[in-house]
């Protein structure tokens, strides 16, 4: 393995690590008011790098466009700074890319659209228990007020019981790590550092472009694009739409057996491309493929969430050139749930009793990436919401995706290849909400440094 | 037999402003407006009007003057094809044309408007078709017949499994009952003769003996060229106008317009490999991928301004990202000979190697010579060139009435 010197002191932390001991986060979105005392109170923070393990708290900090501007940075393309960015994620021609339509549409947003003038920075506040985020978070916005800053928006952000998404499945299971950390991973998901970090080589052994400013002309070095999006999830419309799949009586097996050929692994994450059932002894549930035994989708549906959003080794071609070119849109998944969890234990036979409870839930789905047209555009587009994905003729992916029928939202389909013919699902309902969003530049300590010079 | 049609005609400087609004107009109710209601022409698989700008030198005289371009994938000869434009039309169309220098002024009929077509759209196109020679009728068709079964399988209990030819003779019921069961004849795809084959080997020998003089020649060029080179430039702006046109079907198009670089040598070079691609194109790929690409419509290239500007236009699935994506990944070699002989290209090595293979100014060049198409027609806009093939690989093995493995193949294509 060639060797990368990573310059993880001049990383924020959250590229690094999702912080799995820092249980609490709050992400707190504020407008900056007034640049110079904003800039002079950033370059007192304390800000988590990727050298160190913090312990009891992090702080990470990311910035909008708008936010760049606020400080008298000019972001086009004379900076380095990518188009979507620029522009941001709310445009007439990425709403249909990124299926922000219907009641998806921005108007509906709370937070990000592109008239929302208020989001301008994120901080990101990870603590070791809620009860130190609840003495950290009114200290800190003690201090907004006197130093330039009037927040905006807060999200909420927790991990479920058993690491689960709220749907009561595991989350967060295949992950792209970053060549040159050593740590334990299958090869297929070891990805060159310049998808994710700017200012090393990138999937085509290429520099990613960069950010370059007057008097800092490393300033996009050791930084990354976030993507935030908040996405509320319909648990009791979810679980009700697999028990009605089959008729009204709803056996409850057969209801999880469809939810998880949606989603491509059991509740417990064993992939369904190596277990025929959740019981099925699996020695590595991130070290897979589908090429060899799979490709038909008899076991994985070609349509399924993870195969969908990480084709793996089925972009057609030989298998290992298909990882080569399937890696070029990985993205580095952050996020955490939000909301309070639809049943405690997240245990799905419980779920399917359960009335709603009218909570709002959901994900804060947080992602980096150094070209964000080449990966999370990519794979929301290409991928999630292709209606033509691999051989496909009208589904979508049956989480996230969003099927666009004359400007608005329309029901899915989803297909469960067979033998010798498919079954279709048909008319199902979304079961995710698009509730606000905003690309943001993660900057490196030393371009955060720079920022906070003035 | 699937065509491509280009015309491309001078128009009065003056009337741009006209055309644009006219085809505005057009864009705005493409199926059915009152100028060319485009669903309405049988023969169109795709269609497009785009106004070539025109290019001045730097001391303001014109480079290349404004063009009207009108371009169609068509069925059958080009005569009933243009018949039936002009009957649909009923001289309705005249308002567009009328724009153009060449265009006969006064009363005129059918015969001079297809003799002005005709006169204007003398150009070698180097094509490639993705639904190899079947017709705008026979895809549609199809799909209604994968429509039709589809509504029988569904209604097949998921529980219990079904045997293979009961399904089968479920499927060809349901055809019959609904009067869709006529096949179509078998696609044929050509093959060599003995004496093509030697024209072959005669033609690599050529290129063989001539090599090591070419080599030399192309890579003083080569290097005299990279020496040129500018930085990465891109336009946001200039992006975000073609971004918006984009993703609104399940397709998308794309003009690109470039300059060839200047000398013999280039235009010699270029025409030589697109002359081997529109080779390949016919006996090579044309089971629907060009190099490995599954989703490409149809793609030509055509020479104009004699030789001076190579245009580019392609109908393909999915969005410009996915399109450049795979351009890149799968069929690098093939568009660096192609476009390395043009201004602007990535460096490139032996004509074939890096080139594209820079990512970012690969894309940020094709975006820097891509221009808006203010027209464009698809007559089957829900269909991928995946789901195309598919349909009638369906309705050619149904025909043949398969059994055992090939039986089950075939309706897992369902």
């Amino acid at each position: 393995m060639k060797n990368y010197p990573i310059e993880k002191e001049d990383i924020q932390g959250i590229l690094l690590s999702g912080y799995g001991k820092l249980k609490a986060a709050k992400y707190v979105s504020v407008t900056i008011t007034d640049a110079k005392a904003f800039r002079s109170w950033l370059a007192a923070q304390t800000i988590a790098h990727g050298g160190e393990k913090p312990a009891k708290q992090a702080l990470n900090i990311a910035f909008t466009a708008k936010g760049l501007q606020a400080l008298q940075v000019e972001v086009n393309e004379a900076n380095g700074f990518l188009r979507s960015f620029a522009e941001g994620m709310d445009t007439d021609h990425r709403n249909r890319l990124l299926g922000d339509i219907g009641e998806n549409a921005s108007t509906n947003w709370t937070w990000g659209a592109r008239t929302d003038e208020r989001i301008h920075v994120l901080l990101m506040m990870f603590a070791k228990t809620q009860d130190d985020l609840n003495v950290w978070y009114p200290k800190m916005a003690g201090q907004f007020e006197a130093n330039g800053m009037k927040e905006a928006y807060q999200l909420p952000g927790h991990f479920l019981h058993g690491f689960r998404g709220h749907f009561g499945f595991l989350d967060g299971v295949s992950q792209p790590l970053i060549k040159g950390l050593s740590k334990k991973t299958p090869k297929n998901d070891v990805v060159v550092p310049g998808e994710f970090l700017i200012g090393y080589k990138n999937g085509y052994n290429q520099m990613p472009i960069s950010p370059q400013l007057e008097g800092m002309e490393s300033f996009g070095r050791n930084g990354s694009y976030m993507v935030f999006r908040q996405l509320e999830q319909h648990v009791r419309r979810f679980w009700d739409t697999m028990l009605a799949a089959y008729g009204v009586d709803g056996n409850a097996d057969e209801a999880i057996k469809l939810a998880s050929k949606m989603v491509g692994r059991w509740p417990n994450g064993k992939p369904l491309t190596l277990a025929d059932t959740p019981e099925d002894r699996v020695k590595n549930i991130k070290d897979f493929g589908f090429a060899k035994d799979d490709l038909q989708g008899h076991k994985c549906p070609i349509g399924s969430h993870i195969r969908r959003t990480n084709p793996r080794d089925t972009k057609n071609g030989k298998p290992k050139t298909s990882i080569k070119i399937n890696n070029r849109h990985r993205i580095l998944r952050r996020g955490r749930p939000y909301g309070p969890p639809f049943q405690e234990h997240q245990e799905i036979k419980e779920m399917l009793k359960k009335p709603d409870d009218g909570q709002e839930r959901g994900l804060n789905f947080i992602c980096f990436n150094t070209n964000i047209e080449r990966q999370f555009e990519f794979v929301q587009h290409t991928w999630s919401n292709n209606p033509k994905f691999e051989g496909l003729y009208d589904d979508v992916d049956p989480l996230t995706g969003v099927k666009e029928s004359k400007g608005e939202r329309a029901p899915t389909t989803f297909t469960v290849q067979a033998s010798p013919v498919c079954q279709q699902h048909r008319n199902l309902p979304a079961f995710v909400t698009m509730k606000g969003g905003a690309y943001f530049f993660m900057p490196g300590m030393k371009a955060l440094g720079y920022l906070g010079e003035g | 037999m699937q065509k491509a049609f280009n015309l491309i005609a001078e128009i009065y400087p003056d009337k741009k402003a006209m055309v644009e609004y006219l085809f505005k107009d057009i864009q705005a109710r493409i199926t059915d407006n009152d100028i060319i209601p485009f669903s309405q022409i049988t023969t169109i698989h795709f269609a497009r009007f785009v106004l070539l700008p025109e290019v001045k030198h730097e001391d303001g005289s014109t480079k290349f003057p404004p063009y009207l371009a009108f371009s169609t994938n068509y069925d059958g000869d080009l005569d009933n094809h243009l018949e039936e434009i002009c009957k649909v039309t009923q001289g309705t169309f005249d308002q567009v044309f009328i724009c153009c220098k060449d265009f006969p002024k006064g009363e005129i009929t059918d015969i001079d408007r297809i003799a002005f077509m005709k006169r204007n759209s003398d150009y070698r196109a180097y094509f490639y078709q993705g639904s190899y020679e079947r017709s705008v009728g026979q895809i549609l068709e199809e799909e209604k017949r994968r429509q039709i079964a589809m509504g029988y399988i569904d209604t097949l209990d998921p529980f219990v499994n079904h045997d293979p030819h009961t399904v089968r003779d479920g499927i060809l019921n349901v055809l019959k009952e609904a009067g869709h069961d006529k096949p179509y004849p078998k696609v044929i795809r050509p093959t060599l003769s003995l004496w093509q084959i030697l024209q072959v080997i005669g033609t690599v020998i050529l290129i063989l003996a001539c090599l090591i003089p070419f080599v030399l020649v192309l890579l003083y060029h080569e290097i005299r060229d990279a020496k040129k080179l500018q930085g990465i430039q891109w336009d946001y702006s200039h992006t975000q106008k073609l971004a918006q046109q984009e993703d609104q079907i399940v397709q998308n198009q794309l003009t690109h317009l470039v300059e060839v670089k200047p000398g013999w040598f280039r235009l010699f070079t270029l025409k030589m490999v697109l002359g081997g691609i529109a080779w390949l194109a016919k006996y090579y790929f044309n089971k629907g991928k060009l190099g490995n690409i599954p989703t490409i419509h149809f793609a030509r290239w055509v020479l104009i301004d004699g030789g001076k500007r190579l245009l580019f236009f392609s109908n393909f699935d999915g969005s410009w990202e996915s399109y450049l994506g795979d351009f890149i990944d799968k069929a690098a070699v093939g568009l660096t000979g192609v476009w390395s002989n043009t201004i602007g290209f990535p460096k490139t090595l032996l004509l074939l190697f890096q080139g594209a293979r820079d990512e970012v100014r690969f894309k940020a060049w094709a975006r820097a010579h891509q221009i808006p198409t203010q027209v464009w027609y698809s007559a089957y806009k829900d269909l991928s060139l995946t789901n195309i093939n598919n349909n009638t690989a369906i309705q050619e093995g149904l025909a043949e009435r398969p059994h055992g493995e090939a039986l089950v193949e075939l309706l897992e294509r369902y």
